[in-house]
């Protein structure tokens, strides 16, 4: 399958999901994602983007949740639990630092919160399923200059993640033991001088290349757009519009099921292993 | 072909110029060899050629430069792409995509070539590189040799005139530069390519180059054969500084030619200096050390004790576990299994100034450490992380050399001085083991010189060292013990003699020449009794 329809399968998929203003969308797709990466994961030298993108959506999550515990507008409805509240002048009316902690308040933190962890992980599971610099090369080969930085800034995101593995080591072996905020220079400050290095290097290499000087840039291997393709972007696109519909008319639970079904197509439609990008 | 009229080129905020007002014409099918110090413009020099220079990078040219008919100074590079293919010091800097072929194919892809031609083309590249059976592999799993090789294709398949390597071999193994330099020169003698290359180590090509270009990094560059620039420069391979020393009439320039030249020579006596027998004081330890990453083994089982004051120097292909090794002993690396000490304890288990202590690591990319402004303020920093006396780093920077300026920015620093730079930091608290993994990368003969006389003052006041490297000629100068990793596997550990002279691949090249001597330096040549029969010397 071609790299773009991947990302635009899970984008459609990520908004239909938040459209449909129900929880268990979310965490349905997220559940289905991480079984399609496990099964069609595109070896690149991305590492691990999805493993990386669920840790982030897991932390984004649970550091929202403690905020709501904490401060917060005051929600009425069920409590859990009360915290000791902090008195506040009269002026802060309507912000509460400790005090109830509604069940109301919680699950809509925890909504807002999921929105972004789908998108966020959808995001990664497109990148660990394509090439993202196939789709750049696909959307980008006449804007040069946007190009060269989309490829620039793609392929030096992994170059960063190994250097600052590196360099945290070689700080530790310069005596360094704990992170502290005042030396957090010490880290930032090599791992950025390096990718603007390798930034440099990569865009003269391109520029030598004759990157964005033909005005019609062939493709060596054609990445070919398919039947199943388009079977799979219309069914995502299908999704997107009526999902809301068809909560409203047959109700949350049969509209789920539904949704598992269509948006697991790729899962029906190969039967390989893996799927060739 | 390349024709340079006049040019000078110097940085903006430079008080120094890099090239003044240089013509000279390079011929069809030339290879060129493009040396000097580290950091006296070589690569200024090469990206003149294409246009990279003034075009991309700042950096104020006058004069003309003309390749194949084409000037430079209303061309930008990536119209040049078809006559001039480029080749940087790290393949995986330059790479844009991450599979073999498709990276091969990315000029022609950008310069519009029609699917037929493209597939023709990239078939033929495969084939000349031997590259055939990795094209669907992705460009990260690579070893360092066959990244080069895949920069090399992807360089030669817009067929151009003027292949520019710059230092291509400088992250290899021997075995994978060997390997690298063959085909350099087969594309030369083949293909009536014209190429143009920097390299550091000169004993690897000097033997088959037609002219050098000497980047002196006053403005002056000479030009010559490689006989009569060895005459006139510093920078000398093994071969050619002991000819200089033993004042023979032709300089050679390969093993074989002063092989031929020493067949008549009587040798009386050799004066070799045997080391000194390290103590038996055991310092390092360690026994059944295996260790896997993502499932796939590293270290198989290694047994090795290291004595307090020994030379060690780690050798090896890329990828065979020396780095993985280094970094275990120094307690980086902590999921290993069979038992580890290091004096005693256990390295993982110590933090801070313990760690410091025992344990100097300079890592492979000695800026890793760096985070200061200015050296000064590296130093300072150095000695205020680790609680030293005021000062401290900044007299064992003074005591390793004194042409490093304390108001330059870090990164400025040629590749040896950050490394110098780097020991001073690590030294200052004096460990008992210093670790260097691959010390020399980068570095010019003058560079190491000054490495080895440090690392030998060290060895001198007991420091145990500990080496990662692929220079023979720099383990044959002062290592006294030898270990040779292979896929993760101990196979070869003895004294520096008997594992480097047991095969060509780690031979250095005065045991190449003198095979029947227990000889590895130029030192030890020049300091024996040899009776030159007259006609030589």
């Amino acid at each position: 399958m071609s790299s773009l329809s991947w990302w635009l399968w899970s984008i459609f998929l990520a908004t239909a999901a938040i459209r449909s203003q129900n929880t268990l969308f979310g965490v349905l797709l997220i559940l289905l994602l991480t079984f399609v990466v496990s099964k069609y994961k595109n070896t690149n030298n991305w590492g691990n983007p999805f493993k990386l993108t669920l840790q982030l959506a897991l932390a984004a999550t649970l550091i929202r949740l403690f905020f709501a515990v904490l401060i917060g507008t005051p929600l009425p409805g069920k409590i859990i639990f009360s915290l000791p509240q902090l008195e506040l002048p009269n002026w802060l009316a309507g912000i509460r630092v400790g005090g109830d902690v509604t069940q109301e308040r919680m699950f809509s933190v925890f909504t807002e919160s999921l929105k972004f962890a789908v998108v966020l992980i959808a995001f990664g599971a497109a990148s660990a399923l394509s090439s993202p610099i196939q789709v750049i090369k696909l959307i980008s080969g006449r804007i040069y200059l946007f190009g060269v930085t989309l490829i620039i800034s793609i392929s030096v995101l992994p170059q960063i993640v190994h250097s600052f593995n590196r360099v945290i080591a070689a700080r530790r072996m310069r005596g360094l033991a704990k992170l502290k905020l005042s030396n957090f220079r010490s880290i930032i400050t090599p791992v950025l001088e390096e990718s603007i290095e390798r930034a440099i290097d990569l865009s003269a290499a391109m520029e030598s290349r004759g990157f964005g000087y033909s005005k019609k840039p062939t493709r060596y291997r054609p990445e070919k757009f398919e039947n199943q393709d388009l079977i799979i972007i219309s069914i995502a696109v299908y999704l997107l519009i009526f999902t809301p519909i068809l909560i409203k008319t047959i109700g949350v639970f049969p509209a789920l099921a539904l949704f598992a079904i269509f948006a697991s197509a790729p899962l029906l439609l190969f039967k390989s292993k893996r799927v060739h990008v | 072909m390349i024709t340079f009229s006049n040019v000078s080129l110097i940085y903006p905020n430079s008080q120094r110029t890099i090239i003044d007002n240089l013509s000279f014409t390079v011929d069809e099918s030339e290879l060129i060899l493009v040396i000097g110090l580290t950091g006296a413009g070589k690569s200024s020099f090469m990206k003149l050629i294409n246009g990279v220079i003034p075009h991309h990078t700042a950096g104020i040219l006058s004069g003309e430069i003309i390749v194949d008919g084409k000037t430079t100074n209303l061309l930008k590079p990536g119209e040049l792409s078809g006559v001039i293919g480029i080749v940087g010091q790290n393949p995986l800097n330059g790479f844009v995509t991450s599979k073999v072929e498709d990276e091969i194919a990315f000029t022609l892809e950008t310069n519009g070539y029609p699917p037929e031609v493209m597939r023709k083309r990239v078939e033929e590249v495969l084939d000349l590189l031997g590259l055939q059976n990795l094209r669907d592999r992705n460009l990260f799993t690579l070893s360092g040799g066959e990244q080069q090789r895949v920069a090399i294709a992807a360089a030669l398949v817009m067929n151009p005139k003027v292949l520019v390597l710059d230092e291509p071999t400088s992250a290899l193994d021997p075995v994978a530069a060997e390997d690298v330099l063959a085909i350099v020169n087969k594309l030369v003698h083949d293909l009536g390519l014209t190429v143009i290359m920097a390299e550091h180590k000169l004993e690897r090509v000097i033997h088959f180059v037609d002219r050098i270009v000497l980047v002196n990094g006053d403005g002056q560059v000479e030009i010559g054969t490689p006989q009569e620039i060895m005459q006139k420069s510093e920078i000398n391979p093994p071969i050619v500084k002991a000819a200089k020393k033993l004042k023979l009439a032709k300089i050679p320039l390969s093993v074989r030619e002063l092989r031929r030249l020493a067949t008549d020579w009587q040798i009386k006596k050799s004066n070799k200096s045997e080391g000194s027998l390290p103590s038996d004081d055991l310092l390092i330890s360690i026994n059944d050390l295996s260790l896997s990453i993502n499932d796939k083994p590293i270290l198989k089982s290694i047994d090795l004790q290291i004595n307090r004051g020994e030379i060690l120097a780690l050798m090896g292909r890329n990828g065979a576990g020396k780095s993985t090794l280094l970094k275990t002993i120094s307690g980086q690396i902590n999921n290993y299994t069979g038992k580890l000490t290091v004096d005693g304890k256990n390295p993982i288990d110590l933090v801070g100034r313990e760690l410091v202590d025992l344990i100097g690591f300079v890592p492979q990319e000695p800026s890793d450490l760096f985070y200061g402004n200015s050296v000064a303020q590296e130093c300072a920093m150095g000695d205020l992380d680790n609680k030293l006396i005021e000062g401290t780093t900044t007299k064992i920077l003074h005591s390793l050399s004194n042409q490093i300026r304390l108001d330059l920015h870090p990164r400025d620093l040629s590749e040896g001085q950050k490394l110098i730079l780097a020991i001073s930091i690590v030294l200052a608290t004096k460990p008992k083991i210093l670790i260097l993994d691959e010390p020399t990368r980068g570095l010019d003969y003058q560079a190491k010189e000054i490495l080895i006389g440090i690392l030998q003052k060290l060895a001198k006041q007991g420091t145990t060292i500990v080496m990662a490297t692929h220079d023979v000629e720099l383990v044959a100068e002062f290592a006294s013990r030898v270990l040779v990793l292979a896929e993760g596997e101990l196979i070869s550990d003895g004294p520096t003699v008997e594992v480097l002279t047991a095969s060509p691949a780690f031979a250095p090249q005065m045991a190449k020449v003198f095979s029947n001597q227990n000889w590895l330096t130029v030192n030890d040549v020049i300091s024996a009794d040899i009776d030159f029969k007259g006609k030589n010397a």
